[in-house]
């Protein structure tokens, strides 16, 4: 089948996966950042890409639980994540909210509204993050110049629309288990190809969160994260994940 | 013989340029002036309809075209390891499918004709070539893009939350809105998409389809015969479609 793990495909191949927990935040230039290669920037060549640089803002960090925008506001801008992590979430009809995504560094949010114009869910920071502000009249405009802009834009969107046709499949389909060890796998390859550790990372969203993204209750949650310790796939000892048998994850996967 | 007429006024059909289309505030061409359609209209490959059940393309094909409906409609789905089927879209008149294909460049879904159905094909590095002289193409382009993930999203956000009812409410006002955009009635139509499929694609059993169908009838929502469906009250359906009334 269409594997979990194609979701994480990277946009264009990785030269250079350098650790990123140590970026200097807000001043470096696209040319500059190790994530370019999997960002908006991939295919544009050096005189372009300092045209790119000029119209994008890179704003202070916001904190955990900040707002970046809100469902309802007006849509002006499209978010890289440079550090740290988001949740994008809706509100249901009776004040609940439901999880649409998390997103790490090099990735795109705020794609979704484009066509309507509004931003139509929140995206909240999970941790510290820095983002890169892409204003996108600004992008169009210099992608009337720069065609390669709007095709890696393409490209993004396109693999955007390929992992929610995996998540559906996985949420019609799977067991509580098999959505899980999905989401632990595909959590270890994109830390992996951001340079970070595929076997050791923190999750930065709560269990809530998570149970949340997977349709999964919360104690459902907890308790297969014992279980995948009892079996010796993983250590968990409260966000921080060890993964010790990635193949057996994988498997349990269905991948 | 009445199928070779059928075939031939099918194939008449089958040549209205973009600029003639009466899709074309819906598909890709909007916002292109007369000169740039005349482009785009070049490189569009109109082919000859294809038969119920056959496909446009398969899971693991090199992609090549994006594709527009422009008669019929098609299901997209991808199949499982263990051969399961998951339905991931159906597409009607005026919308582009194959999107999903572009980073990739393979297919990781396949394509198939719900019933008697023209597309419009669009070769991808000819599209890609055009969008560097005319950029309202790549403009549009990601406009249709960003509207798909927002609705695959919804989809995605109510799978989890949404009663059996509220899904089916929420499937059935969309297909309803996105006939009656295309110019066709927006209380009347006929589901070219098995209860199966329907059920498949809400992640409900093929039963319970059946069942919230009779509920609905008994509540006079809407009478449906097999495949044909009359909506009787549409406002009723889209308060209890709720926030899933925009899923398609």
């Amino acid at each position: 089948m269409e594997s979990y793990a194609a979701m994480n495909e990277p946009v264009s191949t990785i030269t250079t996966a350098e650790a990123q927990s140590h970026l200097p935040q807000g001043k470096v230039a696209c040319q500059d950042c190790s994530l370019f290669q999997l960002c908006l920037p991939v295919g544009i060549d050096h005189s372009d890409l300092a045209e790119v640089d000029r119209i994008i803002k890179r704003r202070r960090p916001i904190q955990r639980g900040d707002q970046l925008f809100a469902s309802g506001d007006k849509f002006r801008s499209i978010y890289a994540v440079r550090s740290g992590s988001l949740k994008t979430s809706v509100l249901t009809e009776d004040g609940r909210e439901q999880v649409t995504g998390f997103f790490l560094p090099g990735e795109i949010v705020g794609l979704d509204a484009i066509a309507t114009s509004v931003h139509t869910c929140t995206a909240r920071a999970l941790e510290t993050t820095s983002v890169c502000e892409i204003p996108y009249d600004e992008l169009e405009s210099l992608g009337a110049r720069i065609p390669s802009l709007p095709r890696q834009l393409l490209r993004i969107m396109s693999r955007d629309m390929h992992h929610d046709q995996l998540l559906l499949l996985l949420l019609g389909k799977r067991s509580a288990d098999e959505r899980l060890a999905a989401f632990l796998f595909s959590l270890s390859q994109r830390f992996g190809l951001r340079g970070y550790s595929p076997n050791e990372f923190n999750l930065s969203m709560s269990r809530n969160d998570i149970g949340n993204y997977l349709g999964l209750a919360v104690e459902t949650v907890s308790r297969l994260f014992s279980r995948l310790q009892e079996d010796g796939i993983l250590v968990v000892r409260s966000r921080h994940v060890q993964l010790r048998d990635i193949a057996r994850l994988r498997a349990l996967a269905g991948i | 013989m009445p199928k070779h007429s059928a075939v031939a006024a099918d194939l008449a059909r089958f040549k209205v340029a973009c600029q003639n289309c009466s899709l074309f505030q819906l598909c890709l061409p909007v916002g292109l002036d007369r000169g740039d359609l005349e482009l785009l209209d070049r490189i569009i490959k109109r082919r000859r309809p294809v038969h119920r059940g056959e496909h446009l393309f398969r899971a693991g094909e090199l992609f090549q075209s994006i594709y527009a409906v422009r008669s019929g409609s098609v299901k997209t789905y991808t199949v499982s390891e263990d051969g399961g089927e998951q339905v991931t879209g159906f597409h009607l008149p005026g919308e582009l499918f194959g999107l999903d294909a572009i980073n990739a460049g393979r297919h990781p879904c396949s394509a198939i004709a719900l019933e008697a159905t023209s597309v419009c094909e669009v070769p991808f590095d000819r599209l890609e070539e055009l969008g560097e002289d005319v950029p309202s193409l790549p403009r549009q382009m990601l406009r249709v893009m960003s509207k798909t993930i927002l609705h695959d999203q919804t989809l995605l956000a109510y799978l989890s939350k949404k009663t059996a009812e509220e899904r089916l409410a929420g499937f059935l006002y969309s297909l309803s809105h996105r006939f009656s955009q295309r110019g066709f009635s927006a209380r009347e139509f006929n589901l070219s998409m098995s209860r199966i499929d329907i059920g498949n694609y809400l992640a409900l059993a093929e039963a319970t389809v059946s069942r919230v169908f009779t509920r609905f009838q008994e509540q006079h929502l809407l009478s449906v015969v097999r495949k044909h469906v009359r909506l009787h009250d549409l406002d009723r359906l889209r308060e209890l479609a709720g926030a899933a009334a925009s899923v398609r």
